[in-house]
């Protein structure tokens, strides 16, 4: 494709920014735009353009400056309140993957009791009546004593995780 | 300026911040007043909706004062600025919504009242809504702004290069479509 160019176009261009297009205009430059497509398009277009432009900047309903500064404060500040608080998430969300780590740490070392304790379950779920005392001489007879410390702990992992979350997710 | 003690101080190195700041209140107030207009009549001709206009532009100039950008005076700024709202706009149209800038209606391409509005805005709005979203925006910032080709490719983010051949395709068209509202015009007439 060609792309047209007038060397005159730059002239005109000036005039019509000035706004002498066309009264104050050298009469041989307006023979001239008659002649030319490219400066007469020029004409048209720059004309269009600046009354659109003039007529829009009357429609426009602008707000007080103070206004938007005001906006853009508040949002700055906003900002630097998040950027502070921003380390205060990432430790909660570190003692987050801890407590995660600590109970499968807990898990994998007593896996090996698992067996007992799906018993331990199924024991307390084939008794007629759920005595508290009874579950805990029940519990204490077995050999792995081990899952009076994991339940609990176990409890207490889930409850600071979920503190955890909802304070990291608080904001 | 009242404004500034209405909001209160966070103590966590805004100050350092606030120091760190380009423009104070009263150059922005300046600034606003010589550039906001031309920045409206940009953001709603182009995009043919005055209440998004309205919207842009606020944004537009938070993000300009949200911004770390040094003091390269006032040119500078207003290119910036007119940067900021090219992209807003872009962002807008690439958003999933029920209508985008194509599927306006024409009516609002044109001026809001009629009997006030010159012949060539008239014509102008039905032209422009006609061209696509990016032609607008090259058109506006050639023939209303004057930015040249190096300037409106940093605004728009295009290629120098791209911009003229653009350009000329856009003022092709819409010096075509302007001829013809002319000639419907007067044939009415």
């Amino acid at each position: 494709m060609t792309l047209g160019h007038c060397a005159r176009e730059k002239e005109v261009m000036a005039l019509l920014r000035s706004g002498s297009w066309p009264a104050a205009c050298d009469p041989e430059l307006r023979d001239h735009v008659a002649d030319c497509g490219l400066c007469e398009q020029t004409v048209l277009l720059k004309s269009a353009f600046a009354d659109a432009l003039a007529r829009a900047k009357d429609e426009a309903r602008l707000e007080a400056p103070g206004v938007v500064w005001w906006r853009a404060q508040l949002r700055r500040r906003n900002a630097a309140v998040e950027r502070v608080n921003r380390p205060l998430t990432q430790a909660q969300r570190f003692a987050l993957l801890i407590n995660l780590l600590a109970a499968v740490a807990l898990l994998a070392s007593q896996w090996r009791h698992v067996d007992r304790l799906v018993a331990w379950f199924s024991d307390v779920a084939e008794a007629l009546v759920f005595h508290p005392a009874a579950l805990w001489s029940m519990a204490a007879q077995q050999p792995g004593w081990n899952l009076m410390v994991l339940i609990p702990f176990v409890v207490a992992v889930v409850v600071l995780s979920g503190i955890t979350v909802y304070l990291a997710t608080e904001r | 300026m009242i404004w500034d003690y209405a909001i209160p101080r966070v103590e966590t190195g805004v100050a350092a911040q606030d120091a760190a700041q380009p423009m104070d209140s009263e150059a922005f107030a300046g600034f606003y007043q010589r550039s906001a207009r031309s920045l409206w009549a940009y953001l709603a001709r182009v995009s043919g909706n005055p209440a998004l206009a309205d919207d842009l532009m606020q944004e537009a100039y938070l993000r300009f004062l949200g911004a770390a950008h040094s003091a390269d005076g006032e040119v500078a700024c207003r290119r910036y600025l007119f940067r900021i709202a090219t992209n807003l706009m872009r962002d807008h149209w690439r958003r999933p919504r029920t209508s985008s800038i194509d599927e306006l209606p024409e009516m609002l391409f044109s001026a809001g009242d009629g009997s006030a509005a010159s012949d060539a805005l008239v014509m102008l709005g039905p032209a422009m809504a006609q061209m696509r979203p990016r032609d607008r925006q090259l058109l506006w910032l050639a023939y209303a702004e004057d930015y040249t080709h190096s300037e409106i490719a940093e605004i728009t983010g295009l290629k120098s290069t791209s911009i003229r051949l653009l350009l000329f395709r856009a003022r092709r068209k819409v010096a075509r479509l302007l001829r013809k509202e002319t000639s419907a015009e007067r044939g009415c007439a």
